[in-house]
């Protein structure tokens, strides 16, 4: 009987499908809790060391910054929902985060003054709305898109997200053209019903920042509870083995479609978290490349690993707030490729691999050292090469200095800088590709001897 | 009627729609081959353009001389990337090759900046096919669009006859529909999609230096094609060669009527209301008023932006309520 034939004939019997359940189980109390905790602390000190610098060296990025950075971890997170968990690659995801975003700007006007609770400012509730906005899109979305996994959902993902970054440049009234809809925070001191004036004030950043910092670590807790909820158990064997979650007797049809509904929602609170910190929504919010973004932090920070989306926002964030040069996009890309060519486990998958073995990581130390020195060179190399090509592009003749990473300056009219800088790079490729079988040899060795 | 605007208009479509044939033909073939979809189809496209870019105007050296050389540097890539990138991603599934090649497009973009900078490069039509080739009333209809149609014309029918009329047409065929079989019968059936691929983005290459020189050329090139290629060939049915073609024509000659009227709404509006004899409020506003409603949006909406709307609906529609597309017999 074939499974095209089984499915038929399970549906003629009438088999009532089970239910999808959601209470929690097998939840380790102890370290998982310690980790929230540890996080708590963690956003906690960035709202006092926010904008300042730690310990006489360590620079920490304005509360604004920090915020943006909390909205896009938690984009992340909602991207991983639906690859890493679910399965469904999607190129549009961007599309919720964006429209969260719009969703917020409008609830801001609409708690405006004639409209307001009587004084009661909205400021903390807001990224609820973007997330409010979220589900309903992806309700109406999710209904027809989630039939199918695979091809023919990345493709109407591919084209509701170019449909609404198009819609957003052509409804200009309402989404705001290129620049977006932007709105002002209340500049009156927060008010509780029957208490009084209180000495919370929204249009400071580090106010947001902490209310970001409140919502953000709530919906970190969601979806880790949501992931060992039964029914993020079965996400996980919809995306592995769709058929047989059918013969099981549940729906692969419903699963992705609450997976897809509960990603929209955290997208959404992402997008209105970062409406909230910049006080506006632009387009560029809602384009391909920023689904783009969440794809590359998914999955270069691991795809299906809890730790994964974090990991890879802060790798994306890093090059896009923290390396000086106007390059890191390419970087950017050359990392993401790498990684699927080589390590599709992604850098969550990498660390876990070693940690089976933790007590024969000596054996591992010279030959990663090796590699990690050869593919710095290879790296600087690299680096200095576009650097010197992206200096003669952008300044010309006139002015040949260019300054790699603001780190030193190097002569672009000389050949000898171009063919010393490719040698470098060559060099270094030479070496890493030497040292290959030396450290997949030593690899096997440490995996091996332990029986892990 | 202003029949010279109408057959003119449609004359480009058809143009439009033919190299968008020649985008979507490779990338149906590399289709049926892979059974992933080739993100970075377009990039080849853009690539073709930038190469005959350096060719034309830097090296000084004529169009003549890019129009052959061009796609066979970008098929060499194209076949590097298969055999170097493309098969050592396979062993991981559909989703990391579908991601490769989305990377691989992002990353060309990236080189493009780098290398060619942000700005619009001028790439001129070659002097032999400067100027008109016929003039219906006011309308002209330009000798370059004409050798697009031939050049395009001439490629399909030569790729119909290498597939259908020739042994090596039939090997391929035989390997893109059952590979294991022709690998038995002594094929080298890797080499056979190597090759393939290679023609693929030969053939995107080709498109792009014919048609870049009617369109900008500019980093941002692939990223605006890309999606209209997705829309044509799901539109035609994913892997089907004749649906490609058909949807191909369809969109190139609508987005190219929709890009040449002066319609928008509020006059297509007025001109019903005023044929059935309907007083509609809204519609006697001054235009300055209705601009600043929210509803005003949608009222003074162009043909255009419309054309730049509908593509994309379609295809969602397609894929709702037929994903197998108008031609094609598989679903995905």
């Amino acid at each position: 009987m074939t499974a095209q034939t089984e499915r038929t004939y399970i549906n003629a019997l009438n088999i009532r499908k089970r239910n999808i359940q959601f209470r929690p189980s097998g939840l380790p109390v102890g370290v998982q809790v310690f980790m929230f905790i540890m996080l708590g602390l963690i956003l906690i000190g960035g709202y006092f060391s926010g904008g300042e610098t730690v310990l006489g060296f360590l620079p920490v990025p304005t509360h604004t910054l920090l915020a943006q950075s909390l909205a896009i971890i938690l984009f992340a997170m909602s991207y991983n929902m639906l690859l890493g968990q679910g399965g469904m690659l999607s190129f549009g995801h961007a599309v919720y985060y964006g429209f969260g975003g719009y969703a917020v700007v409008y609830a801001a006007y609409f708690f405006e003054a004639p409209f307001g609770l009587q004084g009661f400012n909205m400021a903390p509730f807001l990224p609820l709305f973007g997330g409010l906005m979220g589900v309903i899109l992806a309700v109406i979305v999710g209904s027809f898109s989630t039939r199918r996994a695979g091809t023919v959902f990345a493709m109407i993902s591919l084209g509701l997200g170019q449909l609404a970054y198009s819609a957003a440049a052509v409804f200009k009234n309402f989404l705001g053209g290129e620049d977006g809809k932007s709105f002002a925070r209340d500049e009156n001191p927060f008010v509780i019903p029957f208490f009084g004036e209180t000495d919370i004030w929204f249009y400071k950043n580090e106010t947001i920042y902490l209310i970001i910092s409140f919502w953000f670590l709530l919906a970190v807790v969601l979806i880790f509870l949501f992931s060992r909820t039964p029914a993020g158990r079965l996400s996980n064997a919809v995306r592995d083995n769709e058929e047989r979650v059918e013969f099981v007797g549940y729906s692969m049809r419903s699963v992705r479609y609450l997976v897809f509904i509960a990603a929209g929602f955290f997208a959404g609170v992402a997008g209105g978290m970062s409406a909230l910190a910049f006080e506006s929504t632009t387009q560029s919010d809602l384009s391909g490349f920023y689904s783009g973004v969440a794809l590359m932090a998914v999955f270069v920070g691991g795809a299906g690993f809890f730790i994964g989306p974090i990991l890879g926002a802060l790798i994306y964030q890093f090059f896009a707030q923290v390396v000086p040069s106007t390059l890191y996009e390419l970087y950017l890309g050359i990392i993401f490729l790498v990684m699927v060519m080589f390590a599709p486990q992604g850098v969550a998958g990498i660390i876990l691999m070693h940690i089976a073995f933790v007590k024969r990581w000596g054996r591992l130390l010279v030959p990663y050292g090796l590699v990690i020195i050869a593919s710095a060179v290879a790296i600087f190399g690299f680096i200095v090469l576009a650097e010197m090509l992206h200096h003669v592009q952008i300044a010309g003749a006139s002015n040949p200095k260019a300054h790699p990473f603001e780190l030193f300056s190097i002569d672009t009219s000389k050949v000898v800088n171009w063919l010393g800088a490719g040698a470098v790079m060559v060099v270094g490729l030479v070496g890493m590709y030497l040292m290959r079988k030396r450290v997949s040899n030593a690899w096997d060795q440490a995996r091996e001897t332990g029986g892990a | 009627m202003d029949w010279g605007f109408i057959t003119v208009t449609l004359l480009d479509g058809l143009a439009r729609g033919l190299y968008y044939f020649l985008v979507s033909a490779g990338l149906t073939l590399i289709f049926s081959m892979m059974g992933v979809l080739n993100f970075a189809h377009a990039s080849f496209f853009m690539l073709g353009g930038y190469f005959a870019y350096i060719i034309a105007q830097e090296w000084g050296l004529t169009f003549w001389i890019a129009l052959p050389v061009v796609p066979l540097v970008v098929g060499g890539i194209g076949m590097l990337v298969e055999r170097f990138g493309l098969r050592q991603v396979h062993k991981f599934g559909h989703v990391a090759e579908l991601i490769f090649t989305f990377g691989l497009a992002f990353l060309i973009q990236e080189f493009v900046k780098l290398v060619f900078g942000n700005d619009t490069k001028p790439y001129a039509v070659p002097e032999l096919l400067q100027g008109p080739l016929f003039t219906i009333g006011d309308q002209t209809f330009g000798s370059f669009r004409a050798f697009m149609i031939l050049v395009s014309i001439s490629i399909f029918i030569g790729l119909y006859l290498l597939l259908t009329r020739t042994r090596i047409g039939m090997i391929i065929q035989a390997a893109l529909s059952h590979p294991n079989t022709v690998s038995n019968l002594g094929h080298n059936v890797p080499l056979i999609f190597m090759a393939v691929f290679g023609v693929g983005t030969a053939l995107a290459a080709l498109a792009g230096v014919i048609a870049l020189p009617t369109d900008a050329l500019q980093p941002g090139s692939a990223a605006r094609l890309g999606p209209i290629i997705f829309v044509i060939i799901v539109m035609g049915g994913l892997g089907s060669l004749n649906g490609a073609l058909v949807a191909s024509m369809i969109i190139g000659v609508l987005t190219t009527m929709f890009d040449a009227s002066q319609l928008n709404v509020i006059s297509v509006l007025e001109s019903i209301t005023v044929a059935l004899g309907i007083e509609w409020e809204l519609l006697e506003r001054p235009t300055y008023e209705l601009r600043r409603l929210m509803i005003g949006d949608l009222i003074m909406m162009s043909t255009k932006q419309v054309g730049s709307l509908f593509p994309y609906l379609l295809m969602v529609l397609i894929l709702i309520f037929r994903p197998q597309g108008i031609l094609g017999k598989r679903e995905t």
